[in-house]
């Protein structure tokens, strides 16, 4: 289709004079920043807490490192796979891209079961619960919630994997603009598991 | 995204008014929607007002019907209950600030003007705007339904402090349905809407401005939904987190704000403890300050158009309202602790937040300074949408006047949690912020419907209403000062409280009679939109760009893209034919 | 009489009047300024009205005067902030009296205070939430276990200080936050579970002296119908005098009793006009922080004794756990 008829709102795909982005990617950045209120706000509670005394450190928590470890370079990995896949695309190789998408999805769920299953469950069935120690309990909700901002991306890799990809025939640029805006906010999530991981993990 | 454009066939009714994509239909929804909630809010006060002026007595007219359809409000002789009075009060809040206020000013005004201001034929994303609105709506739903769970809506304050609110409604076994559940469920779809909402004002303000439109040329009320959405966007996350939180310490048994040790009505409490309530209140005020400006952000923006359209001259020192404004909303964020002097707080940290208080007074001073300078040399017709924008000045004066007393923490000792600050804060959003919408209400009614309202209702509608503001929240500085506190279901068993009960019964007669002054307003509303002197395009001879479009506006709004020549308020240029220069008129045609 | 400034309540502490003072000072100032503004403002939609032959001016005015105005305005802060109020708050917080000071510990909880005296050997007993029983024990003090505890005193809603001594009350909660709120004595602080907050003052006026000074005279209902929200309206009030006479010459209301529906009825059937009343207990204490459905009916009371009859009150109390409710 001509690009008068998808672009009747300005820079819907042209990028705008003062900010370099067009509409969507300006709009994902914006959102990324209320994102680092939201994980920031959930940070400096815990820094809040434990200097308060809300959970002694030595001994009080047993996450596994390992796992941690593994679930960190999963993560990274599918960071990789996402910029491989909106680079595929933007080189108009479409299958590649598909490819790319889909390992990322994969990854994404692959670190989500580790984390349900070897650490959630197992601590569940250690009787670690939230309601155990105040420690558990923010663990749970910021991992809890940067689990759901991965499963909030696996259902936007997938639509765009399966029925949205129908745009990649009628509107390829638009289309590639929102893998880059996907890429974006999967980096982000990708950034937040990288501060969750130090703080809870290793400190 | 915006392929509708491309197609011309005609949207069924579903497409067309309920689920559009249309800037302005969500407008007008926002709209309703949110009086809708403002009369609903206001009504649970007029039957807070009734227990607060003659304690104990069964409720008049409504008692019965209370007694039979909501649990938890009133006894079986229809008095308020001291719980139910509680509900009423954190509900009114609640649905004042974030169903009503709020959503009427951004979601009402900021949707359907703002982008007629810029020249955009709609927001940057339509079909997000649509679901900001459908993500509202059942925000608001399941607030009011909370009245009808068991134990009732939450009532621990609109502020939710815990651990008052992490023990409060917990009747029943079900952990989620419960008042103070739903209040934090309900929270979280609002501050979705809200989020969602704010992304497509800052896309929309920076992308989609017309050609000419160079950010100094803006309409001082876009500047003001600009700053507005950053404070959205920025303020809200960390009380988002907080809800959450609470959230699980009500279901999950956490312990985020539950210290160890509690021991409520002599059970002792089986928390893991170590929580901390004073993590709660610096999330939520961090939030609740910056949304004190979201809601007067919008109204002055307002009243800065209606100005200027009605004194026929440019707004004084418009570069100084706009950096002003922005200086106000970044000082926003760094205020939040002023709540929170009592809370065992040392020197360094009343320092800094009296220090940033203080500061803060500085900007709203020369806003409202360049108002009435605006005033000065003027030629001042005074239409109803002028004569509330006029009476918003020394409305919102007292209000922002009396936040002195409360901003230094000395003073503070004896004024914190009293009447008093219900004055103060009334004082800006009531016959500060509210009579700005009306206002607005009055100005942009002929755009969006093509027809006037009525002028001698909305002098019937203003006067009664200035009158009677003043007459409900006056009194409340005087028992204040008294020390009598906030929150109380009978004052009178206090020395002080018992002394200034007269002033309790003014407020009370002053709100009824406040509620009746809106009669005028809900009839010409009903009325004009259907029966209305109808109007042309720019019945005010205003100069911003929403007045070039057709009213109402088309679907696309603009039916040729206007470029803009001059800023915003060129009246009474000299030299000039007319005694205004509309933004979109090139200089050769004006002269 | 006790001085009033302003609708302020009488200001019965030792640090008040610093408080009572910015207050003022600040109302004066919002004043001015509000005056100022009004006055511009009335001028202005006066004298600018649209009407034939007038036209708006195009430039903007000059507003040198203004600009001034806003400076002096942001330097008169300055000066209330760095010299009233930041001074005011850190000996309000951070000097507690050094001078044999009072120390006591309130509990709040939903919803009464109870107040926790150290007894003659100056030490606090241990309390433990697993001890609290609401009936016999609402602090959970270890009586049994700790030698310390023995000679303690615990005291419900009625707050005994001596008159003229400094006090220090180390507040904490069982339940929720509460607030802490004596506005005769400009005190007010949040009491917040999981924290011990000290909060101090000084009362330089006995009750019975306050209650003097309070003292006004009412006329009394002429009609049946008046006479019970007249005696609703004094439910706390004590009569400040004798008055009418009954049938063996005794006073129909004697001085310190209280009024009742029935004595006020006698005295008006005894055609008495008028009485002088006063509250009989008048320095009350609030909660100021919403904790729930009894939230207005934390009120607790101040007995400020004259040092001797403080020492006599505290010399009464047993170790036990009596509990001192004024049930009215």
């Amino acid at each position: 289709m001509s690009t008068t008829a998808t672009e009747v709102l300005p820079h819907t795909l042209t990028p705008h004079p003062v900010t370099g982005m067009y509409n969507g990617k300006f709009g994902l950045w914006l959102f990324l920043a209320s994102e680092i209120m939201l994980f920031g706000a959930l940070f400096s509670s815990y820094v809040l807490l434990r200097v308060h005394g809300a959970f002694p450190h030595h001994g009080e928590h047993s996450l596994s490192v390992k796992i941690g470890t593994i679930n960190t370079m999963i993560l990274i990995t599918s960071s990789v796979t996402m910029v491989l896949a909106w680079a595929a695309f933007k080189l108009n190789e479409p299958g590649k891209g598909r490819m790319f998408l889909a390992a990322t999805a994969l990854l994404a769920i692959a670190f989500l079961v580790i984390k349900l299953t070897l650490e959630y469950q197992h601590k569940y069935h250690e009787g670690i619960r939230p309601d155990t120690s105040t420690f558990y309990a923010i663990y749970y909700c910021m991992t809890g919630l940067h689990g759901l901002h991965i499963v909030g991306g696996v259902i936007v890799i997938g639509y765009f994997l399966l029925p949205g990809f129908g745009m990649w025939k009628t509107n390829p640029e638009q289309y590639i603009n929102r893998i880059e805006c996907t890429g974006l906010y999967w980096h982000f999530v990708d950034l937040v598991w990288i501060f969750l991981f130090p703080v809870f993990y290793l400190l | 995204m915006s392929s509708d454009h491309g197609h011309h066939h005609e949207p069924g009714f579903i497409r067309k008014y309920l689920f559009s994509v249309d800037h302005k239909v969500i407008g007008v929804q926002y709209a309703v929607t949110s009086l809708v909630f403002l009369f609903i809010g206001f009504s649970l006060m007029m039957i807070m007002r009734w227990q607060l002026a003659y304690p104990s007595a069964p409720i008049p007219f409504i008692g019965g019907w209370l007694a039979s359809a909501v649990q938890g409000v009133v006894d079986k002789t229809g008095t308020l209950l001291p719980e139910g009075y509680n509900a009423l009060g954190a509900m009114h809040g609640t649905i004042m600030v974030f169903l009503g206020v709020v959503p009427l000013a951004v979601g009402g005004f900021g949707n359907y003007v703002m982008p007629l201001q810029i020249g955009a034929p709609d927001m940057a994303f339509p079909r997000l705007n649509m679901a900001s609105y459908w993500v509202f709506l059942p925000g608001g739903i399941i607030m009011l339904a909370s009245f009808f769970v068991p134990g009732g809506a939450a009532n621990s304050g609109w502020t939710a402090y815990p651990p008052l609110s992490v023990t409060a409604n917990v009747t029943g076994t079900n952990p989620f349905w419960n008042g103070q559940t739903m209040w934090l469920l309900g929270m979280i779809f609002l501050i979705t809407s809200s989020l969602l909402g704010s992304v497509n004002f800052i896309v929309t303000i920076v992308h989609l401005r017309v050609k000419g439109l160079q950010l100094f040329r803006m309409p001082f009320f876009v500047w003001a939904q600009f700053v507005t959405a950053f404070l959205l966007l920025l303020a809200f996350p960390p009380l988002e987190a907080a809800g959450v939180m609470q959230l699980m310490d009500r279901v999950f048994d956490t312990s985020f704000f539950m210290p160890s040790g509690l021991v409520v009505s002599g059970q002792l409490q089986e928390y893991s403890g170590g929580g901390s309530p004073l993590l709660w209140q610096h999330l939520f005020w961090f939030l609740a300050h910056p949304e004190v400006y979201v809601l007067i952000l919008p109204a002055i923006g307002i009243v800065g158009e209606v100005i200027a359209n009605n004194t026929r001259k440019p707004l004084w020192g418009y570069r100084v309202l706009v950096y002003s404004i922005i200086f106000l909303g970044f000082m926003s964020f760094v205020v939040w602790a002023h709540h929170m002097f009592l809370t065992g707080m040392g020197t360094t940290l009343s320092t800094f937040f009296q220090t940033t208080t203080m500061i803060i007074s500085v900007p709203s001073v020369v806003i409202l300074t360049a108002f009435l300078l605006s005033l000065y040399g003027a030629a001042i017709r005074f239409t109803v949408p002028m004569l509330f924008a006029i009476a918003f000045l020394p409305m919102f004066a007292i209000g922002g006047l009396t936040g002195l007393p409360l901003g230094l923490s000395a003073s503070d000792i004896h004024l914190h949690d009293t009447y008093y600050v219900i004055g103060h804060f009334h004082y800006v959003v009531a016959p500060g912020t509210i009579m700005a919408l009306f206002a607005g209400i009055y100005y942009w009614f002929p755009k969006v419907t093509g027809r006037k309202m009525n002028d001698f209702l909305g002098k019937l509608h203003f006067w009664p209403t200035l009158i009677f503001m003043n007459a409900v929240f006056m009194p409340m500085f005087f028992v204040g000062l008294q020390g009598v506190s906030r929150r109380l279901w009978d004052q009178t068993s206090y020395v002080t409280g018992n002394e200034t009960h007269n002033w309790v019964k003014m407020s009370s007669w002053g709100a009824w009679m406040l509620g009746l002054s809106q009669l005028p307003f809900i009839i010409n509303f009903f009325y004009s939109a259907f029966a209305g002197k109808k109007v042309a395009a720019n019945p005010w001879a205003a100069t911003t760009l929403e007045w070039a479009a057709p009213s109402p506006p088309p679907h696309g709004n603009f039916p040729e893209v206007p470029v803009v020549y001059r800023g915003p308020y060129e009246y009474s240029v000299p030299g000039s034919r007319q005694d205004y220069s509309p933004q979109h008129v090139p200089d050769a045609k004006l002269a | 009489m006790l001085a009033t400034r302003y609708w302020l309540p009488p200001d019965i502490s030792s640090h008040g009047s610093a408080i009572d003072n910015l207050i003022a000072y600040l109302h004066v100032f919002m004043a001015i300024l509000f005056v100022g503004w009004g006055i511009f403002f009335i001028y202005c939609l006066i004298k600018f009205r649209a009407r034939a032959g007038h036209l708006a001016r195009y430039d903007d005015v000059k507003a040198k005067p203004s600009k001034y105005a806003e400076v002096l305005v942001v330097a008169i802060e300055a000066v209330l902030l760095v010299g009233i109020s930041m001074p005011v708050w850190a000996s309000y917080r951070n000097e507690p009296p050094k001078d044999d000071p009072l120390i006591v510990r309130m509990v709040a909880q939903q919803f009464a205070w109870n107040i926790h005296y150290p007894g003659p050997d100056g030490k606090f007993g241990r309390t433990e939430p697993k001890l609290v029983n609401e009936i016999s024990n609402p602090i959970g003090l270890d009586r049994d276990g700790d030698p310390a505890a023995a000679d303690d005193v615990v005291s419900i809603n009625n707050f005994h200080v001596p008159k003229g001594r400094d006090v220090v009350v180390r507040l904490s909660s069982k339940d929720v936050i509460h607030s802490f709120a004596v506005p005769l004595l400009r005190v007010k602080q949040d009491v917040i579970p999981g924290m011990e907050i000290p909060v101090w003052f000084k009362a330089v006026k006995s009750n019975d002296e306050v209650r003097e000074a309070m003292t006004t005279t009412v006329a009394l209902p002429t009609s049946e119908a008046d006479i019970e929200p007249f005696a609703h309206k004094h439910r706390g009030d004590v009569f400040m005098g004798d008055f009418g006479q009954g049938a063996a010459g005794q006073p129909l209301a004697a001085r310190g009793g209280w009024v009742t529906k029935e004595t006020i009825a006698a005295l008006v059937q005894a055609k008495v006009v008028e009485v002088a009343v006063a509250p009989k207990d008048p320095v009350n204490i609030q909660c100021a922080q919403l904790c729930g459905l009894g939230h207005y009916r934390m009120l607790g009371q101040m007995q400020i004794l004259e040092p001797d009859a403080f020492t006599q009150w505290l010399e009464s109390q047993t170790g036990g756990a009596e509990e001192f409710i004024d049930d009215e």
